[in-house]
Parts: C-alpha cells; structure tokens; sequence
C-alpha cells in the first residue's frame, strides 16, 4: 500500500498563528515584522515571501474567520433551506464560535485595531472584495445593483459581521450571550433598512416605460 | 404578535432613553389631560388609560425585567388603576421572535446536539414566547415536546433593568418608593430564579411528584436530558390557554370544574407542600383535549416558612374574633401591627385591617364562591384604590411580611383566574382542612 503523503501545512497559517501568540504573550501587537520574527526566531524573507506587510498579514489573520465561518454554513445541509436572513444570522454565530478560540487575542487585537483607520480601510476593502456564499444577497435587487457596480446590501452585511466581531471581543456577559442579542437586533435592523423591494418596483417600472417606449407621458 | 414586542432594546443606554421618552409621553398625557379638565372632557380614567399604554409599550420593548414587571404588576390588581392591569395584563401572552440560528446555536450548547439531531421534526419558528424566553415544538416517535429557549443576556441585564424601571415606576405609576421597593426586590429574586431552568426542573419535580393523584391536574413530563441552563424540553400538553378556552364559551358546569382543580391545586400547594407555584396567569395553564388543567410553568415557586405558614393558620383561624388577642398576637407576627406605633396607627390599622381582611378572606370563610361575580372584584378594587389614596395608610410603619408579597399575588392572581373563569366553586374544604391542621 502506497503511503500517504503528508499535507503540508500552509506556512502562512504558522505565520498567522506566531502572531496570535506574540499578542497573547506581550499583550501588545507587534511594532515590526522585525520585532515578530526576532520572537518566533524565523528569517524576514520567510515572512517577506508571504506578506508584503504586517496589516496584509492582520487582513489575513480576521479573513481566516470569514472563510472558516462561510466555509461552515455552506457544508450545512440544514442551513440550504434557511431564508437570507438567517443565513446572515448564522453566519455571525459560526464566525464568532471561530473567534472563541482566540478570546484574550481578540481583545487585544481590537482595542489595538479599532482605533487604526489605515487598518480597517483595507480590511473592509479586502472583505468587500471577496465572495462569501453566505453573505451573498440573491434576488432582482442583488442583480439590478450588482449590474451598476453597487451592491450596498453586500457592504452592509460585511461591515456588520465585522461589527459583531468588534462588540464580541469587548463583551463580558456571562457565555457572551449580549453578543447573541447583539446580532440577534442589529441583523433585524439590517434587514428592514436593506429591504429594497420598493426600490425593486421602482426599477421594474422604469425599465418598462424605457423598453416599451410609450410617449404617453412624453411633451415634446 | 405584538409588533412592540417584537424588541430587545440591549444596552443600557437604550433602555434609559426607551424609558425616559416613555416619561415625555406620559407627561404629555398629563398635559392633555389637564388641557380637557379645563373644558371639563377629561377623566382620570382617560389618563390611566393613555398613560397604561406609554408605559407598558416601554416596558414590553425591554423585555427581561421589566415585561415581568408589567406581568406582576398586573396581577396586583389592588395596587394598580384599572386602566393600568387591563393594558399590562396584555404582556401575559406574546411571541418574540429568535432567529433559528440562535435557537439552534442554545440548544446545541445546552443538549450537545443540533435540534434537527433530536427531533424528527422541529419548527424553527416559536409557537409561543414569554417574558424570558420562547417555546418551539418537537417530536419523537410521534410522542410531542414544548422546548423552551432563554433570551440571551437576561439574567446579566436584570438588575440594571430593574434600577431603570423603578424610578419610572414609582414617578409614573405614582406609587410611593416603599411601596414598590419590595415588588422589585422580589421580582429581581425570583426572575432571577427564573432563569435558572436547572432550578426550574427542579421545582417541576417538586411539585408534580407532590401532586401526584391530585384530580382533574395534568403535568408535562419534563426531559431532563434535553434541557440545560437556558433550555427546557418537556412534553407537550395539547389544548387551549386557560384564556383561550374560556372564549370557547364553555357550560357552567365545565368552569365549575375546571375552577374547582384549579383551586384544589393551590390549597393543596400552600397545605401540603408549602410550596407553591407563584406565577397564576392564564398563559401558564392549558385546558387539555381530555378536559384536565395542565400546569405547564414552573419558574416562578414561592416555598412557604413554617413560621409564616402557621401565623396565617392562626389569622384564618381568629378571622371571626377580630376583637380578640389572639387576633393581633397574629398581626404582630406578621408584621402587620406594630405595638410601638402611635396610638393613631394602631387605631388606623385596627380599624382599616378587618374590613379588608374580610374582603380578600371572603372565598376562604364560605362554603361556596361565586369568582364569576365582578361585584366581588370591583369591591376589592374601589377599597384598595381608596386605602392606596390614604395618606395615612401610606406612611404606616408595619409594612407586612415579605412573604405576603407573593403569597398575595398567588392568591390574588387565583381569584382573577377564577374569576376570568366565571366559576362558582366549593371553598368549603380549605376550611375543614385548617381545622384538620389546627387539631393536628
């Protein structure tokens, strides 16, 4: 019988997680890449041939939630049925249960973080970019505004995972159960503010009045 | 569903500002109010009415705490203006939506499997909510369950709630601080109990193996295995709420009945276990397929000292020799007479006292009770609103036992429950059973 190959693992994991250590450790984020390589005793041209900087490396870091959580829901056979708002809702527990492994990290990565606008620009500009089966909105509206090059639905949904992710780290109720009505609120507000059926009809009208052309509301 | 009810305002921050513009509301309902005094349009009702509204929608939005205050409150029938108990006893039914990921997320935390793992079939959606947490429904093997899930946060925001509410309460409602300081206390007490499902569990046991044999009382057979800290599984009893089944217009004889368990299951409580369910509002009881009363909530249990217990034995017993000694030995045990007190209070108090005691006792010292009769309760209210509106009576220094606050309300909420159920029933027994403890 052949042996199995063993799967290498990803060295930017080991990166990731040689950060996550030097904050739990220090209790501070790290200042340079020369100062988090000097702790984790690795070459600067093995971090160099990863990440171009540290705040790639952050991205990368709260993405991996993303991805594991998005990851989740979409092998959840239960989850197929749900409507888009509990696929939203749930897609905020699973990254939080992501986040849980990291709690004393977390909270030290955000109060460091949530006062960095360079940081939280590419960040949400890095999370728009990417496409999350969970956090996608189907439907007319989706399309009209993705055709436009607008998909302010998409946007909010990011943003407001990463809003969860931020009163999370600062939560201290017991099982963090006010992180739960956190989501539980905000994804009703969420969802009644993006309700855009009205700006569906809209659309619906005005592209029937434009193809068929009618004059009968024309003066010239 | 209630769309104020639809709401969990979380930090504090929003629950003051919920709270404070409920207080521009009710101001401007005063203001209203005097504005057609002047032209002699506006009743004190009209106000109670408008202000019951602004302030039950406030509290409804908070949930937690204060929803139970409004439900408590409206049992306090004595304490409150009508207008008052009519709108807060509407925060005895509600639904307040989860979503499933979070029911979901609870369960799985508390049972250590997905419900859809459990259950062969489960609704995502409530079928019932209250003031702490929502009821879905299951099955196996076609056997029926009511799982209960907590709100999240509850038990961690209660007592800033409360804190928000009081003063709230007290400015609004126009109550005295003293006199709603021991309704908050006991709220927070035993809401916080509420929350404990474990201890629920275990109180359901108490209760229903106390219980057993009682006739025409059904109790759900409680999971211990699918429930935790903030879930509840138990089997479901098929029927109608208690208020659902009186709109069916049931004959006399089935009130009767139904009316005669319900009492029979509060008397056996307070004689024989000295352990009562506390919480009596129609939501709380099913009238099964089969015509049983089912308990289905066990939160809320007040167990009886022996002490107190025996001083309400000994005032039942001298209720007829109001004049004697023994009379007020037994006021003074139940801190209801304080023999320090000026002359005046005591005179107030002596003279106040047996009136009311003969009111409230009325059901206990006949043979028979007609609850139907809403002379019996528009009496109990006209009384309690003019002692509420003595000064004299507010600045009393004997305030009762703490205990009375919910055995009272247990009492209290039975009569309303008996009362909503139009039934006229045997009280006779409660008597002979006194004797029977007397002589033992």
């Amino acid at each position: 019988m052949a042996k199995k190959k063993k799967k290498q693992a990803d060295p930017r994991f080991e990166l990731v997680a040689l950060y996550k250590n030097f904050v739990t450790a220090k209790g501070e984020l790290p200042q340079s890449i020369k100062a988090l390589m000097k702790y984790g005793k690795i070459e600067l041209k093995e971090f160099k041939s990863h990440f171009k900087n540290l705040e790639e490396l952050e991205t990368a870091l709260v993405l991996w939630y993303f991805k594991k959580a998005d990851d989740l829901l979409q092998s959840d056979k239960e989850a197929e049925s749900w409507n888009q708002k509990d696929r939203h809702t749930a897609f905020l527990y699973l990254l939080i249960e992501q986040a849980s492994n990291d709690d004393i990290f977390l909270n030290e990565f955000v109060e460091a973080k949530r006062a960095s606008p360079s940081f939280m620009k590419h960040f949400i500009m890095t999370l728009n970019a990417q496409h999350f089966g969970s956090l996608s909105s189907s439907g007319l509206t989706s399309e009209v505004f993705e055709k436009i090059g607008l998909n302010p639905k998409k946007s909010a949904l990011t943003n407001h995972a990463m809003s969860v992710l931020w009163f999370y780290a600062f939560d201290k109720t017991t099982d963090k159960q006010d992180t739960d009505a956190f989501i539980e609120k905000t994804s009703d507000l969420l969802f009644r503010l993006t309700d855009t059926s009205t700006l569906t009809s809209i659309f619906d009208l005005g592209k029937f009045m434009v193809t068929r052309k009618n004059t009968a509301f024309s003066w010239n | 569903m209630k769309k104020d009810q639809d709401k969990i305002a979380v930090s504090k921050l929003g629950r003051a500002s919920k709270l404070a513009n409920t207080g521009a509301k009710v101001g401007s309902n005063y203001i209203k109010y005097y504005a057609k005094r002047l032209v002699n349009k506006g009743s004190q009702e009209e106000l109670d009415e408008a202000n019951a509204k602004d302030v039950y929608r406030a509290f409804s939005e908070l949930k937690g705490g204060p929803l139970k205050m409004a439900q408590m409150l409206s049992l306090g029938d004595q304490l409150l203006p009508k207008a008052y108990t009519e709108e807060f006893a509407q925060a005895q039914s509600s639904v307040t939506p989860l979503s499933y990921p979070l029911i979901r997320k609870t369960f799985k935390k508390e049972v250590g499997k997905n419900p859809d793992e459990v259950f062969e079939n489960f609704s995502t959606s409530a079928v019932n909510a209250a003031s702490i947490g929502q009821v879905h429904k299951g099955s196996i093997k076609r056997i029926e369950y009511a799982i209960k899930v907590q709100y999240p946060g509850v038990a961690d925001s209660l007592h800033s709630d409360l804190n928000l509410v009081a003063p709230v309460a007290i400015k609004i409602l126009g109550l005295k601080k003293s006199e709603i300081k021991p309704y908050l206390e006991e709220v927070e007490s035993k809401l916080l109990e509420e929350t404990n499902y474990e201890m629920e569990l275990q109180n359901a046991k108490r209760i229903i193996d106390g219980c057993e044999g009682l006739e025409g009382i059904v109790f759900p057979k409680f999971k211990k295995k699918l429930s935790g800290k903030r879930v509840i599984t138990m089997t479901w009893l098929n029927g109608l709420s208690l208020a659902d089944w009186v709109k069916t217009n049931p004959s006399q004889k089935e009130r009767n009945r139904i009316g005669q368990a319900l009492w029979n299951f509060y008397q056996y409580q307070i004689h024989e276990l000295r352990f009562v369910h506390a919480d009596p509002h129609p939501g709380n009881f099913i009238i099964t397929d089969e015509g049983s009363l089912g308990v289905i909530d066990f939160g809320c249990i007040k167990e009886l000292p022996l002490d107190f217990y025996k001083s309400y034995i000994k005032l039942l017993e001298y209720s007829r020799e109001m004049e004697s000694l023994e009379f007020k030995e037994t006021l003074i045990e139940l801190g209801l007479y304080d023999p320090k007190a000026s002359l005046k209070e005591r005179e107030l108090i002596l003279s106040t006292f047996p009136e009311m005691f003969e009111l409230v006792g009325r059901p206990l010292m006949s043979d028979t009770f007609d609850f139907g009769s809403d002379d019996y309760f528009k009496e109990i209210y006209t009384k309690g609103e003019a002692l509420s509106k003595n000064s004299d009576i507010r600045r009393l220094s004997a305030q009762g036992s703490k205990h009375f606050i919910y055995f009272n309300r247990t009492y209290f909420g039975l009569y309303q429950l008996l009362n909503q159920l139009k039934a006229n029933i045997d009280t006779s027994k409660e008597m002979r059973r006194i004797k029977l403890k007397q002589s033992a």
